[in-house]
This record gives C-alpha cells, structure tokens and sequence, in this order.
C-alpha cells in the first residue's frame, strides 16, 4: 500500500506544486517587466510533470513495480497539470470565460450586447496580434501568411475530431471556403479530376454512419458468439503461439521455450500478447477472446469494400451483404479459436479488396499497400505463401495481357515488382530478425515442416497416391464447396465461359488460390496424419467470401450456368467416387452437407435436406416477382445463418479442445486423478494441454531427465500462478512432472476438494505470485529442488454445546506429497492428547490421511487446538515435501444435544 | 501494487466510453454536452468497474479488488478530465486554429486580413458561445437578459480568485 499512498500524494500536491511554480514564474517576470504570457503556465506544468515523475521515480527505485508506479504517478500527475494548463489558456483568452466574466461585471445584459462588446473582429485582431507575436504568422506586403506548420497540425488534429463528432463549425470550414478564398491550384486539381466528390457530402455520411452501424452489429455478433463459445484451443498451435505471445509480454523478446517444437510466424502473437500482461486468469482469457472478436469483425470493413466496389451492391443490399457475409457461418467460428486464421481471415480480405482497387486504379501506392498487406499476410501464416504465388501468377498474367493490348507494359510489371519488393523487405526482415535476435531451441520452424513433408510424400509410391487422393478430394471440396451453390456457380462460370479467367483478373487469382491451397495440402502434410479424408479444409475457408462475392457480381448470368454447373459438378463427383469426403473437423465451408451433423439431434439426413432446402428455397423465392419475396428470403437466411451459427457454437462449446471444459490435461487428468491416483501420476501425454487460465501447455518428453522436467514446468511459470501449488518433485524416481497452472489448480481443487483453505507455500507467496523467474532461477542456482511446503501448523476450533461431557468426533485430514514422516499431535485447551498420529512414508500423495479422535467436551465452549508437525527445512539435505493440512472437522456425537460446532 | 494492468484496464474503459461518447453524438448530439461526457468517460466506466470489471478482478481478496479499483478509477478520471477540458476546442473550433486552417489553405499566396475576417464568419467565432453556456446551466436567460448561474458564477469566482492570486489583470479574450 506504500507506494500507492506516495502515488496519491504526489498526485494531490501536483495541483499546488504547480500553482507555486506558476506563481513563482508570474513575479519573476512582473520584476522584470516582462508580459506574462501562457508559455509561463505551460512551464509551470511541465516541471510539475517531470517532478512528479522525478518523486515516483526516486520513491520506487529499486522496486519491481518501477516503471508501472512511474507510469501511473506520471499519467495522473500530468493530467492534473494539462487541466491546470488548459484552464489558465481559458481564463487568459477563452470564448466562454470572456463571456461568463462579462455577464459577472455586467449581469442582465442581452446576447446581442454581448456580441457586440465581443465581436468577430475584435477576436481576430487579439488572436492575429497574439499569433504575430509567437510567430506562428507572418504578414508581408499586406498578406499574411503560416510560418509555424506545428498549429496547422493540432488545428487539423482537432479538426479531424469535430468532424468525426459532426460538430458544424469543422464541415463549415471545409466545405464553404469563398471561391475568391481557395487554392491557387484548386482549379488545375478539378481539371485533374482529384478530390472531386461523387456523392453529395449527406449521403456519403448517412453512407458511413450505415457502414459504422454495419460494423458495430457484428462486433456484437461476434462478441456474443465468443461469450457464448469460449476460447477453444487447438492441438498444440495454439500453445506455440502463445508460448510466444508470453514471451513478448513478459520478457520483451520474440523467443520461444525449449520444447515448442514448432515456430509460427509471429504476428498473431504479438497481438495476444497484451491479454498476458494481465496477472487475474479471467481477465486474461476475456481480453484474448476480446482481442479475437476486435480482429475478426475488421473482416466486415474490406467486405464493405469488395462488395461495393467488386460486387455492384449498394444501399440496403449492400449493407445486408456485408453484414450477412461478415458473419458466414463457416468464419464466425475462428472468432473464438486460437489460432492464425483469426487474424488471417481479415487480413485476405484486405488484400483481395486492395487488389479490386489495384486493378481499377493501377498506382505505385496500390501496388505497396498491396505488398504490406502480403507481408502481413506471411508474417501471419506460412500458408500466406499461396496468396504470394497467386498474386505473382496474376502479375505474370496481367503483363502479358498488358502486353498484348496495348505494348505498355512496362509500368504494370513495375508495379506489380514493386508490391513483390515491399513483400519481400518485409519477409526479408523478419527472417533476419528470426535468426539473429530471436531465441527457439529444439523447434522446427515452419519451413522445416514443408521440407520434411515434401521429401517425405514424394519419397514413396503408397503415400504419393495418399497425398494425390488428398489432392483430388480438397480441389472438388474447394471448387463445390463454397456454402455449395456459390462453388458450383463459379466453378460452371469458369467452365462455361474460361475467357473471363483472363478478363477477370480477380476470378483468376481466386481460383488460383484454391488449386495452391489444395497443392498445400498434397505437398506439405506428412502422410503421418493420414486417412484419405483430410481433415484440413480450413485453408479454403479465407476464399469462401471471394467466391461469394464473385457470384453476386456475376448474379445476372445466373440461372443456366447454375444448371449446367450443378450437372456437371454431381456428375464429376459421381464419376470421381469422391463425394467431398472431408471430415469436417474444423469450420466448414460445406454447410449444407457437414454442419448439421453437430446440430439438435435429428437424423442426418433430415437435417441435411432442411438446411440445405432453407438455402436454396430464400433464393428461389429472392427471385420470384412477389411482395414479400425479397423479406421472406431475407428472414429464411437469417434463420439459416442463426441454425448453422448455434450449430457450431454448441458443437465448439461442447468440444473437448474448449478451453472452458478442460483441454486433455485439464478434464482428464483430473478426473484420472480422482478415480486413478496413481494411474495418473504416470500419465503422460504428448503434448500436456492446458487451457487458457493456465497459460501453458508443456511438452515433457519423456527422454528427459527429470531435473529438465521440473524445470520446464517451473520456466512457464506466469504470474497468474496465483492459486496453484506445484505438486511434483524430481524425487520420486518414477514420477514425471504431472502438470502446470491450471491443471495443479484443478488438481488440487479435485483431487483434495475439501482442502481450500488459505495455504501459504513454503518457498513464500511473493515468489510465485510475483517472481516466477526468480523462482526458476533460485531453482537453478541451488541446484536442487525446490519444493513448495504448506504448511500451517496449528488450527484452532471452537465447539459448544448445551449439555457438557458430550463426545465429539474429531476428524483431521492430512495429504502428504511422498515419503516424508510428519507427525500430527493433537491439543487441546493447551493439553496434549494421545501420542502423536504418525504420517509415514506409506502414505504417498495424494493419499489422504484422515485421524480422528473422540472427545468428551467437558465445557460448554471448549477451544480444540491441533498441532501439526513442521515438515524438514528447504535448506535441509533430506527431502521436503508437500502437506496439506485440512481444516479440522468437529461433529457433536451426542444426539441429545444440541451441541454447534464453530471455528 | 501499481501494475499496467492497471493503464490498461483503465485505458480500456475509458475507450469504451469514448466510442459510446462519439456514436451518441453522431446519432443525435446531446444538449448539455459536460454532463453526457461525464456520464460517458466518467459514470459508464465507473459502473462497469463496479459490476462487470469486479468480477474480472477479483481475486479472492475484496480489500484488493477496492484498490485495484481505486487505481483504475484515478487514471479513468485523469484521462476524461484531459479530455472533457480539451472537448472545448474541438466543439467550438477556438478563434486561432481556425486562421490557422484557413491561412493554411491558402498556402504560400497568404490572404490579407480583411479577406480573413469575411471568410471567417460570425458563426464560426462565438455563434454558439452563448447557446452553449445555456444549454449547460453556466448562464440562464430572463426574458432575453442573461445571468451567470450558480455553475457559472462559481466558476467565474475560482478563476478571478486565481488570477488575482498570480497577480495578473484580466484576460484579452
């Protein structure tokens, strides 16, 4: 509490620390005869500032809660003198001040009065004098003119908020400059055709406050929907990707723990990693999922976007697509996983909306948005690589068009170079970073991955045709599987009319993005996942809304390319045998056929023919020349997006890999734990997963020695290890590191469920709680074990009754780690009873020792006191262990009476 | 203990008021302007602190979650105090930014003073000072006669107090 009352108190004497400051400055320049101006206040403010970081600075050296103290004291402490500032520029020269101190000397005047004493150019000839004389005007031969830009910029920084709060005075001051007033080279810009505006300036605001409306509805779809759900993690990626995001929050690098066997690009992580500055575990986890649900609605933004510009949508429908598109039911569902394609998904969409805009209006500036967005893309996922290739090949093929048309084709390749350029500095830069400042030992990286895999599938004939069966099954599955009417529609298109892959740059890129994600598959998986039917459908996912989108825009070729696409589709699928054999493990793009397998209990089939039937019968009926058509279609989507959306919101909620039902090690090993002790202390799973609470998920090999173990264990230590004893030792010879945070957590609330009372740790509360490296490395320094010992040794307890010489029955439960001898030695009022209970190494944790004694209660309140035997010293050369100790339990034996038991 | 989490949490409300602040008054801007802001920046975090941030924040220790608290209220209040006093000038778009911008649009050519003061017109300058000293209760009318209220009046008092204080005459407007 010291150093938040010393926080306080500076804060409190900022307001006349400053004020002396200011006084002081005022006489001095009186003395001198100096015109006291309001650089004197922002003086005065500035030094209260830096003193007060000073003091706070000075009272928490030397303090791990050094910089957050100096941060906070400095926060609060400059506030207080920006107000004190602000408020003295008001008194000297504010608008309402001057009218306020007005109506004070001359009370009852009119407003006209008072706009005559205060007129318009009364104003301007004090602020203009004022101006001069700090040099922020110049005036020469009768024109005045800016020389400090510094004041157009804050006067722009404020203008950009009035606007964005619609205050009048801003859209005044842009829209009704004086032709007499404006630029020079106003009328050379409008020949150029630049800032000209295409919609009345009303409408483009209704436009954009439509748009804002749009986005906030799905934040708070998407909100709900995670709120809903809960984190799910997935295999060990997502503990690789918050290995890192620990890392960046609590130690400030980029590195990864030995045992992160893999390395995924880092950007991801870095956006998690806020969530981990966090030390309460609830809040942590509402912050991550609060970080996926603010990534995953910016989706809606470039399908605003795509679906205007590329779509030919607009108003209502625009509105209605973008929001319906937005929250596909095939994409909502990354909004509550931890992984990649949270932050992928958008990140696509920028892209294939800078691409439209790219195409529309070839630049140099385009074209370097476009390579950042590619370099974001990458540094997010290695499979960023296949929009890479993509967009290369539709460079390649746009040059050559160029070239054919019109011989300039110069200037597209440079662009085109130029968006590859900016991608390559940026992945340029991160690999070099990877390699020399980022730490990652015993890790593969992800191009290892795709190495092995390669060498792996093309070295032997039986897993070649696996990985051909993989390739075949995810193209039709791409090509058909897009909310299945969209795939087919677009796949007929391309058939029907392949002139528009050339004309229609976009589509070209789109399909090329399947047919290399598919490749993905074939050439980067290693056969060891195995079955024909793949489980990775989620690299189709990011294209699922281009494919859409691409339908909408060609919607008016509709119905006998629809028809023919359907035929000839069914009828490759029928001739391939391979009717979209993936098992829909992730999110699927296949709706109509794979979703309602998780949905409401009803028979497959059934389920399968209704969803599929509520999608196609709204389109049927959109096209029907009828009233209600168009609101009854609309009603029907909606009902079929809410169904699918439930859908998978129960089938993630209900999933074993949600974080809110306990990973693998959460829930079972837990309930191993109460059914089978000892069973589960030989438990040792691949990959040790844990949920979000607890932060981490260990990968303990089983060829390391126990010591690495433990200290694995101990390295992902967090300071949300609030609660958590450490409940494994290197000494027992055949026990392995059983598990980290939230699983002791649960293990110790399951497994001694009736033991929740305040225990202090051996090692010292502040240690866990706040120096989890200084654990590590007192750990490591010392060389040996160390182990946290509870231990609280005495308990005091009260019991009453009305009739004394009433028995009681006594019960005190003791669990002990290992083989350590603990005595218990029973007291009461101060007297010892019985020879002590001896705890001896038979009883191996988690045993749990019940003693229990009977007791005449020879007064009406009789005080029942238990001692415990302290367990040996860290420092001691024999091993300690752990004790837990419940609180004792006091029943009343006596029937007859009417005897309570009180602590 | 002080701790970011603290700055960040507090940051964190104090932007959910913020974005409710600006989509009320897209939707429809209030009349008394300082008393919404301070429902927004200030109450509304305050009552998500007290509701939902505790639920977050507690850690087993009611003491504890007070001062936390406590903590993330002082830096709410820091930061809407910063803003609701700086609110002013992006309202009511002070006399000085707007020459700036306009000198600004100008660019080098410059325009003379009495070219400034026509484009500049008696609504940008102090058209609604006294509207919104009305509207938030620091001035009231009696058929058609303004009065400092007792907002106003305290405020007036404080500030010629002050001034005295430092010795220093009256401001220049």
């Amino acid at each position: 509490m010291g150093e938040i009352l010393g926080c306080l108190i500076i804060v409190a004497a900022s307001l006349p620390f400053a004020f002396i400051i200011h006084w002081a400055l005022c006489k001095w320049h009186q003395r001198r005869g100096r015109r006291i101006t309001q650089g004197t206040a922002l003086t005065a403010a500035l030094l209260t500032t830096v003193f007060a970081a000073a003091v706070s600075g000075v009272l928490a050296r030397h303090r791990p809660y050094f910089w957050p103290s100096v941060l906070y004291t400095t926060a609060l402490s400059g506030a207080v003198a920006y107000v004190y500032f602000v408020m003295f520029c008001n008194t000297e020269s504010g608008r309402r001040y001057r009218v306020l101190e007005l109506l004070f000397h001359s009370p009852g005047i009119t407003a006209e009065e008072i706009h005559s004493a205060y007129s318009t150019s009364y104003v301007l000839e004090k602020r203009l004098e004022r101006m001069r004389k700090w040099g922020i005007i110049e005036e020469s031969s009768g024109q005045v003119r800016i020389r400090k830009r510094s004041s157009v910029w804050t006067a722009r920084l404020f203008g950009l908020w009035g606007r964005i709060l619609a205050f009048p005075v801003w859209e005044c001051l842009r829209n009704h400059v004086p032709s007499s007033l404006s630029h020079p080279d106003a009328a050379t810009r409008t020949a150029a055709g630049e800032g000209k505006q295409t919609a009345p300036r009303d409408f483009a605001r209704a436009g954009g406050l439509w748009m804002v409306c749009g986005y906030l509805l799905v934040l708070a779809v998407t909100a709900i929907y995670c709120y809903k759900t809960g984190l799910v993690l997935i295999l060990a990626d997502s503990y690789f990707l918050v290995d890192r995001s620990k890392h960046i929050a609590l130690q400030g690098n980029l590195n990864l723990s030995p045992g992160t066997t893999l390395a995924y690009p880092p950007l991801y992580s870095l956006l998690l990693s806020p969530a981990y500055l966090l030390s309460n575990p609830r809040a942590a986890n509402i912050v991550l999922r609060l970080i996926n649900v603010l990534i995953y609605s910016l989706t809606f933004f470039p399908i605003w976007g795509l679906l205007k510009s590329y779509g030919r949508l607009e108003g209502r429908s625009l509105w209605l697509g973008s929001v319906f598109l937005a929250l596909l039911p095939c994409t909502l569902p990354w909004a509550s996983i931890l992984l990649t394609e949270v932050l992928y998904l958008p990140l696509v969409y920028w892209f294939f909306y800078g691409l439209v805009t790219f195409l529309e209006r070839p630049s140099f500036r385009r074209a370097a948005t476009l390579g950042l967005i590619l370099g974001l893309c990458h540094l997010t996922r290695a499979a960023g690589g296949v929009v890479v290739i993509s967009f290369l090949a539709v460079g390649l093929l746009d040059t050559i068009r160029q070239f054919r048309r019109t011989r300039c084709w110069a200037r597209t390749a440079s662009e085109y170079t130029a968006a590859l350029c900016v991608y390559g500095l940026m992945v340029f830069a991160w690999r070099l970073m990877e390699s020399v400042c980022v730490v990652m030992p015993d890790n593969r990286g992800y191009g290892a991955i795709v190495l092995n895999a390669m060498k792996e599938t093309m070295s032997t004939g039986a897993d070649f045709s696996l990985h051909v069966h993989w390739f075949v099954n995810c193209l039709l599955y791409y090509l058909t599987g897009s909310l299945t009417l969209a795939g087919v529609f677009v796949s007929a298109l391309c058939l029907l009319r392949p002139r528009l892959l050339v004309q229609d740059p976009f589509i070209s890129f789109t399909l090329l993005c399947v047919l290399g994600s598919a490749l993905c598959i074939f050439l980067f998986f290693e056969s060891s996942l195995g079955e024909p039917p793949l489980i990775w459908n989620k690299y189709l996912i990011p294209y699922v809304l281009p494919i859409l989108v691409i339908a909408l825009r060609y919607r008016a070729n509709g119905g006998g390319v629809m028809l023919l696409g359907c035929i000839a589709t069914l009828g490759i699928l029928a001739l391939a045998s391979l009717p979209c054999r993936l098992v829909c493990f992730m999110p699927d793009s296949l709706t109509a056929f794979t979703m309602p397998r998780h949905c409401f209990g009803l028979s497959e089939s059934w389920r399968a023919a209704g969803y599929f039937a509520a999608v196609v019968v709204p389109l049927g009926l959109a096209r029907l020349p009828w009233r209600w058509g168009k609101v009854l279609s609309l009603v029907s989507l909606f009902g079929v997006w809410t169904f699918a959306s439930l859908g998978a919101s129960a089938y993630w909620g209900e999933s074993h890999l949600n974080q809110r039902n306990g990973s693998s090690l959460g829930k079972r090993i837990c309930q191993e734990l109460r059914d089978r002790p000892s069973l589960a202390l030989h438990h040792e799973p691949p990959y040790i997963f844990t949920g979000v609470d607890m932060r981490a998920k260990i990968h303990v090999p089983k060829t390391d020695i126990p010591t690495q173990r433990l200290e694995q264990i101990v390295s992902s230590q967090t300071p949300h290890d609030r609660d958590i004893l450490l409940l494994t030792t290197r000494n027992i010879a055949a026990q392995r590191p059983i598990a980290t945070d939230w699983c002791r957590w649960r293990l110790y609330r399951f497994s001694l469920a009736s033991m929740r009372r305040q225990h202090e740790v051996g090692l010292g509360c502040a240690e866990v709680l706040d120096g989890s490296y200084e654990f590590n490395q007192r750990m490591s320094a010392e060389g040996k074990p160390v182990f946290i010992t509870e231990m609280k040794p005495s308990f005091t307890v009260k019991a009453y009754s009305s009739r004394p010489g009433t028995q009681a029955e006594v019960r005190l439960k003791v669990a002990t780690l290992q083989q350590i001898p603990k005595d218990i030695q029973l007291r009461v009022n101060g007297q010892a009873i019985g020879s002590p209970v001896h705890v001896g190494p038979e009883h191996s944790w988690p045993h749990v020792l019940t003693a229990k004694w009977h007791l005449p209660l020879e007064t009406e309140e009789s005080i029942l006191e238990f001692t415990v035997t302290p367990p040996q010293p860290i420092s001691s050369p024999r091993p300690a262990g752990v004790l837990l100790v419940e609180e004792p339990e006091v029943e009343i034996l006596s029937r007859s009476s009417s005897g309570r038991v009180q602590e | 203990m002080i701790a970011y989490n603290h700055l960040l949490w507090g940051g964190g409300l104090f932007g959910i008021g913020l974005a409710i602040h600006v989509l009320w008054w897209r939707l429809r801007r209030p009349k008394d302007d300082i008393s919404a802001l301070a429902l927004c920046l200030l109450l509304l975090p305050a009552a998500i602190q007290f509701t939902g941030g505790s639920w977050l924040w507690y850690a087993g220790s009611i003491r504890h979650l007070m001062v936390d608290s406590f903590l993330i209220l002082g830096f709410i209040v820091s930061l809407a105090a910063v803003y609701i006093i700086s609110y002013p000038a992006a309202q009511a778009a002070s006399p000085t930014m707007l020459v700036a911008l306009r000198l600004a649009q100008r660019g080098e050519a410059g325009m003379s003073v009495k070219e400034l003061v026509a484009s500049l017109e008696n609504a940008d300058i102090c058209g609604e000072t006294v509207p919104r000293l009305l509207d938030e209760r620091f001035a009231c009318a009696v058929e058609g006669r303004l009065f400092l209220a007792k907002r106003g009046m305290q405020m007036v008092r404080v500030c010629l107090a002050w001034r005295y204080l430092l010795g220093l005459p009256e401001g220049e407007g």
